[in-house]
């Protein structure tokens, strides 16, 4: 039996790589994160949010609104700078509820400067109905391999339209 | 039951496992990652015309542009593909710009972005994943791309005085539409040689094509290259790469007309530092 081990250990050792990566071939390395990625990590914090509207609720006041937050996830993964930037709540203590929330989100360190991203809180009867996506403020890519800086003028130029 | 008892069963077995771990071959991982720091001198020079032949008036202000680049680039084993080629996260540390190589020098957007590089244990780049988040300004991977090749490159094996061609291709991939294939023919010669290192010299020409649907752009690349690089022999590992390299970026914008190039003149070299990045 302990050959038997020994030989497992080997398979193990040389098939995965001595760093114990198990990457297929088409995963990705998590050197980035992706939209559909924190999408996913959102959908598993979201419970957290919930007590705001059950505060909400308690308090009889049953709200159906929407409070579209924005956010940055550092390049450590956390959280910070939440803001409010529309909501149709019309209650200040929830909205400021959502955004201490939203502050405490954890997602993954990651190589890319801060994200901004927003997603919008949508709730009906004081129960948060999950939003199917999340909105990831892009870095625009318009004129390459050129070294030329990003200048409207010079992309009306080239780009024409 | 065989006359061998439990072992009889198990001792095919082990050696149908034993076979099974000789397959991959072992992949010669580093105790660290290798770290290399670079100084570049670049400079830019821009021309291009409009649908009329007309000078492009909003390119007056880039037609000469200077700058001092000076970094850090380390390379670590991430894992093995199926068709035996190797993938290597390359990540750059600190790196900085300057207009005049006395500074003041600041902060670039490349510091802390990664890539994944696939190839071969040969030098052979097959794929940078993650490119998109080097390209554009002010990042400007696309236009440093060389400095993949600048950490790996393809070193043919000579002896002392020999010399012998090599092509190295390197593709840089924003998306499947946004894309520029690039190739260095060039003769090495093994310079000097001993048990410890090898220094040999190259010589050749740059040659590239890509594309650019969503700016409806087509490139061509053209350009000469030369250079010396060291190697350890006791690991085939990249001590120092000086180089001088020359290259035309012809880029025709087929929406507006507008006909760009841009020749992109990089001199400076890459020497492995005794700093090791972590693992």
């Amino acid at each position: 039996m302990t050959l038997l081990l020994l030989a497992f250990e080997l398979v193990f050792a040389q098939g995965l790589g001595t760093r114990g990566s198990v990457a297929t071939d088409a995963e990705e390395l998590e050197l980035y994160l992706s939209t559909p990625e924190i999408h996913a990590m959102m959908m598993e914090q979201i419970p957290r949010f919930e007590q705001c509207y059950a505060y909400s609720s308690a308090a009889g006041r049953v709200t159906v609104g929407e409070v579209f937050v924005n956010f940055t996830i550092a390049s450590d993964g956390k959280a910070q700078g939440a803001y409010i930037h529309a909501t149709k709540s019309g209650l200040e203590d929830l909205d400021a509820c959502l955004l201490d929330q939203a502050n405490t989100l954890e997602f993954r360190a990651h190589d890319e400067e801060p994200l901004e991203v927003g997603y919008p809180f949508v709730f009906m009867d004081a129960v948060m109905q999950p939003y199917p996506m999340i909105f990831v403020k892009e870095r625009p890519i318009e004129l390459l391999w050129l070294r030329l800086p990003a200048d409207p003028a010079l992309h009306q130029a080239l780009l024409g339209g | 039951m065989p006359p061998l008892g439990h072992l009889g069963y198990m001792l095919p077995m082990f050696f149908v496992l034993l076979a099974c771990a000789a397959t991959p071959a072992p992949v010669a991982v580093p105790e660290a990652p290798p770290v290399w720091r670079f100084e570049l001198a670049a400079d830019y020079q821009t021309e291009g015309v409009d649908a009329a032949g007309e000078p492009i008036a909003a390119l007056a202000a880039y037609t000469e542009q200077q700058e001092w680049l000076r970094g850090s680039i380390s390379r670590s084993y991430a894992r093995r593909y199926q068709d035996d080629s190797q993938g290597w996260v390359v990540r750059f540390g600190l790196v900085e710009s300057a207009p005049s190589a006395e500074g003041p020098w600041s902060r670039t957007e490349l510091s802390g972005k990664s890539v994944e590089l696939r190839g071969f244990d040969n030098g052979e780049v097959l794929a940078l994943r993650g490119a998109e988040h080097l390209a554009g300004a002010p990042r400007y991977g696309e236009v440093l791309d060389f400095v993949f090749v600048g950490i790996s490159p393809t070193v043919p094996d000579l002896k002392e005085g020999e010399s012998g061609w090599r092509r190295q291709n390197w593709p840089f991939l924003v998306a499947k539409q946004r894309r520029m294939h690039s190739t260095l023919h060039a003769e090495w010669t093994a310079l000097e040689r001993s048990p410890q290192r090898v220094v040999l010299g190259y010589q050749g020409k740059l040659e590239g094509r890509g594309l650019d649907t969503p700016a409806q752009a087509t490139m061509v690349l053209s350009g000469q290259a030369q250079g010396q690089v060291v190697m350890r022999v006791a690991d085939a590992s990249m001590e120092k790469h000086t180089l001088d390299w020359t290259r035309v970026m012809a880029v025709d914008y087929q929406g507006s007309g507008a006909k760009v190039s841009q020749r992109q003149h990089f001199v400076g070299s890459f020497q492995r530092s005794a700093q090791e990045a972590s693992p």
